[in-house]
């Protein structure tokens, strides 16, 4: 399938997800089309609005690019959440501990931190997937956890500032705080540092053959091995890299928006990369959009909820679509060559036929 | 009386591409029809409408007088019409027994139906082991597992597609015997293949395709060889530049040329302990082509893969040009210009959802030709590729499409291209004309030869006997990991190379 008819085949499961969102308004007794229309215009055409999905979008931007640089490897990073949150650790340890340097030196050094954070906790699975063959999603997955609760005691205890009612650390120096990009807002300069690593993946996936390598691993471990490639670090390289940019979403919010480590300061970002990564059918180039899109969904929602009346869970159902729907859209016969959409592919088409043939049994 | 199966007007197009053009067809039971045709003529997605895998655009087909349509593979079962692919569909982590019976319902998994599966077995002389996953089979047992699964479900048409491409030559004669049992008990057979001979020994009538249409369905018993051949493959001359025997050895006489490739006392031992290859010593000369003769599975494959670095020896050493590369990475010795024409095209030689051209530039993609600036030019892998796609008339000739677009000989040429313009040193070939049609096979030889011209050590690996001897300066035939025997292909007998290939192995 080439890529026009896999893209055309998302935007008809977006639409259907949409869709059914748009039946369950209906059912809740309102008008789609008018909670639809207030939803995008707040999020897209509203200066604040905007604002927000900006912010919003940043981190799983971000994310998402740590989903797809490991899975154009063939390997399944479940883990960007934990990335994110032991990435905003090493930024805020760093920030705290050195709050003298000018910004300019200071904010680079916070995000190196941030991204050795990060890959260091991606280090792990790798490690254990390659040296040890255990499986990435469960280790990635499981380490989410240990992460989320590491912050938490770090902010509860050694980081917790002083008369702190709620488990945060002292602010970061603002020579370290991320200019702001939109006046008046909160919307920092995270969106334009995503969209640029977005670009430079893209051209490193497509023009150099390192890049092209890790690609041919995801595609055709078998032919990459042919091609003399080591595949054993090529697989870590790509979770080095993934770790590392979930880690710097992590900075971004904590130096960009809180500019303090707060305890569950990411709220499922790196679960919502996913969706960017698949969205995008794997395609650095339209992480940015697609980030952007699922931003403004969660962005316009609260909004949708005070103007029309429909409960906000409406769009977390429809967020929940969008991700059974594009997986079902990438599941066809003819998407068997498209290897590097295979590990989910092949999940779903494996339970689809034991279902039928117990049908049949 | 009505014909049991009669096709009328079948057509099918993908996109502006017409596959098959008003096919007629009419056949009975107990018939064996042979389908020749190059690659790409239509043949399997003619049988792949029989099965029901494609469905035909206008036309229609009549089993016993009665118009089915047949939407699926399961459907094409129900009306008794089965096929075997080339590729297999067999679980890997399954027995025979386990394979065959996949999907029926559990009461017809019963004792009975595995003495059934037994019985059949001996029917038809097939050698089958019950014991082992279908991973660990060679590839001749895992091909009768397949037909045993189909004639399990009582199958009255069965399709083989390309059925002795995969078998070594002294599976072929029990096989076509078999297929003749089938046939004599009722069965309407169809022999998709490329071996006239082979098509001689075994069909009634040979249904001849070009280009998507029947150039005509016509009794094997009457029509000389010459006449299906030239049918076949149109206009096209045939077997004007095979190079004869007497300008090989030509090539031979010219003064001795040094040792491309040795290897020495190679031994490799799998993990289970099993000794893969034993003591293999063989050498290569520069623009010398090496043949390795043998039945599939006695080592050829892991030779071919120890020599180019995917394996790694467990004793023993490799030279190239007179410097050891025993323990080389596959990166160093793509480096020293190793050509490698693996035996699994799919798996291994290509990534089926790249592009054309990025096929022809994966193995290389480091090297100054693809290079621009420190980065990837794509344009010169474009314009790469375009020479390339024309030099070997690969079809369709677009170097952006996705390799899984084309056809196997094609896919097979864009090995073939890469590889020999790879291989500087030495050439490494396996199975090269698996699968392949005449002008396909003769058009690979040529540039296998090519190759060796210009001065670079061939190592020839297929269990083509006819092909090898053809080919081949000097031929070492392989047996239970080991080299039974060089002869020279000019003064040997298949009688002989036959008992090398199953010499048993020396106790020690």
């Amino acid at each position: 399938m080439n890529r026009f008819t896999m893209q055309r085949r998302i935007a008809i499961a977006l639409l259907l997800a949409l869709s059914v969102g748009g039946v369950l308004i209906l059912l809740d007794g309102h008008n789609p089309f008018e909670a639809y229309k207030v939803l995008f215009l707040e999020s897209f055409l509203n200066y604040w609005g905007f604002s927000n999905t900006l912010v919003k979008a940043s981190p799983i931007l971000l994310a998402g690019l740590a989903v797809i640089i490991p899975m154009r490897a063939g390997v399944f990073n479940i883990g960007g959440e934990g990335q994110i949150y032991i990435g905003g650790l090493f930024g805020a340890v760093f920030a705290l501990a050195i709050p003298d340097l000018p910004g300019l030196l200071g904010v680079p050094l916070i995000f190196i931190a941030a991204a050795g954070g990060g890959a260091f906790w991606a280090a792990i699975p790798a490690y254990l997937k390659v040296y040890r063959g255990t499986n990435e999603v469960i280790v990635t997955l499981l380490m989410n956890f240990i992460a989320i609760h590491i912050v938490s005691y770090a902010v509860a205890g050694p980081l917790l500032a002083e008369g702190a009612p709620y488990p945060y650390s002292e602010e970061v120096s603002e020579a370290y705080r991320l200019p702001i990009l939109m006046p008046r807002s909160d919307t920092h300069v995270g969106f334009v540092f995503g969209l640029a690593m977005a670009v430079i993946l893209y051209f490193w996936l497509r023009f150099t053959p390192s890049g092209f390598q890790l690609d041919l691993v995801g595609r055709n471990a078998r032919a990459a091995a042919y091609a003399g490639v080591d595949q054993k670090k090529t697989v870590i390289r790509a979770m080095l890299i993934g770790g590392g940019l979930a880690g710097m979403a992590g900075a971004i919010e904590v130096i960009g928006l809180k500019y303090r480590l707060f305890h569950l300061f990411s709220d499922g970002y790196g679960y919502d990369g996913i969706v960017v990564a698949f969205l995008a059918a794997l395609n650095p180039i339209v992480a940015p959009l697609t980030a952007l899109f699922l931003a403004g969904l969660s962005a316009g929602a609260g909004t949708m909820q005070r103007a029309v009346g429909v409960d906000s869970s409406v769009i977390e159902v429809v967020e929940g679509l969008v991700v059974v729907l594009v997986a079902a859209a990438l599941v066809t016969p003819r998407t068997r060559s498209k290897s590097i959409l295979k590990p989910l592919a092949k999940n779903l088409r494996l339970r689809r036929q034991t279902q039928r043939q117990k049908k049949e049994a | 009386m009505d014909p049991f199966l009669k096709v009328t007007g079948i057509g099918k197009s993908f996109g502006a591409v017409r596959a098959l053009h008003n096919v007629n067809l009419l056949a009975s039971k107990g018939e064996c029809i042979a389908i020749l045709g190059e690659n790409g003529a239509g043949k399997t997605t003619f049988a792949s409408v029989l099965i029901g895998l494609y469905q035909p655009d206008n036309g229609e087909i009549k089993l016993g007088g009665t118009p089915v349509s047949v939407t699926s593979p399961a459907r094409a079962i129900e009306h008794g019409i089965g096929m075997i692919h080339q590729h297999f569909s067999l679980v890997g982590a399954m027995t025979a027994e386990e394979n065959i019976l996949i999907g029926l319902p559990s009461t017809k998994r019963s004792a009975e139906a595995r003495a059934r599966i037994r019985q059949l077995c001996s029917d038809f002389d097939f050698n089958v082991d019950f014991d082992i996953r279908v991973t660990e089979m060679p590839v001749g047992m895992k091909q009768r597992v397949e037909i045993l699964k189909a004639l399990f479900r009582d199958v009255s048409i069965l399709i083989l597609d390309e059925p002795t491409s995969v078998l070594a030559p002294t599976e072929v004669a029990p096989f076509l015997k078999g297929v003749r049992k089938l046939v004599a008990n009722g069965c309407l057979v169809f022999f998709i293949s490329h071996k006239l001979d082979e098509i001689r020994e075994i069909a009634d009538r040979v249904m001849i395709m070009r280009h998507g249409r029947v150039e005509g369905v016509l009794p094997v018993a009457t029509t000389p060889m010459a006449h299906m051949s030239a049918l076949m493959m149109g206009e096209k001359p045939t077997g004007e530049t095979v190079e004869t025997p007497k300008a090989k050895k030509a090539r031979n006489d010219t003064s001795p040329a040094p040792d491309a490739l040795v290897v020495s006392d190679v031994c490799l031992t799998d993990p289970g302990g099993a000794e893969i290859l034993q003591d293999v010593t063989l050498s290569v000369k520069a623009g010398e082509i090496l043949g390795i003769a043998g039945i599939d599975g006695n080592g050829q494959t892991e030779l071919s893969e120890v020599i180019t670095g995917l394996k790694r020896q467990t004793s023993g050493a490799i030279h190239l040009n007179g410097t050891e590369i025993s323990s080389a990475s596959i990166a160093s010795r793509i480096a020293d210009g190793i050509g490698f024409v693996p035996e699994d095209r799919h798996a291994e030689g290509l990534v089926l959802s790249l592009s054309v051209e990025e096929n022809m530039a994966f193995r290389s993609i480091g090297e100054d030709r693809f290079m621009s600036g420190g980065l990837i030019s794509r344009r010169a892998m474009h314009e790469i590729a375009s020479d390339v796609v024309a030099a070997f008339d690969i079809r369709p000739p677009d170097p952006k499409l996705n390799a899984s677009a084309l056809s196997g000989g094609n896919q097979q040429k864009i090995v073939l291209a890469r590889e020999v313009a790879r291989a500087r040193n030495l050439l490494v070939v396996v199975q090269p004309t698996k699968g392949l049609d005449v002008g396909a096979t003769e058009f690979v030889q040529n540039q296998i030869r090519a190759v060796a011209q210009s001065g670079v050590g061939v190592l020839y690996i297929s269990t083509e006997l006819e092909h090898v001897l053809d080919i081949s300066d000097r031929v070492a035939v392989m047996a239970f990991g080991r080299i039974t025997g060089v002869v020279d292909p000019e003064n040997t007998t298949l009688q002989d190379i036959g008992l090398l290939m199953t010499a048993a192995p020396e106790e020690e």
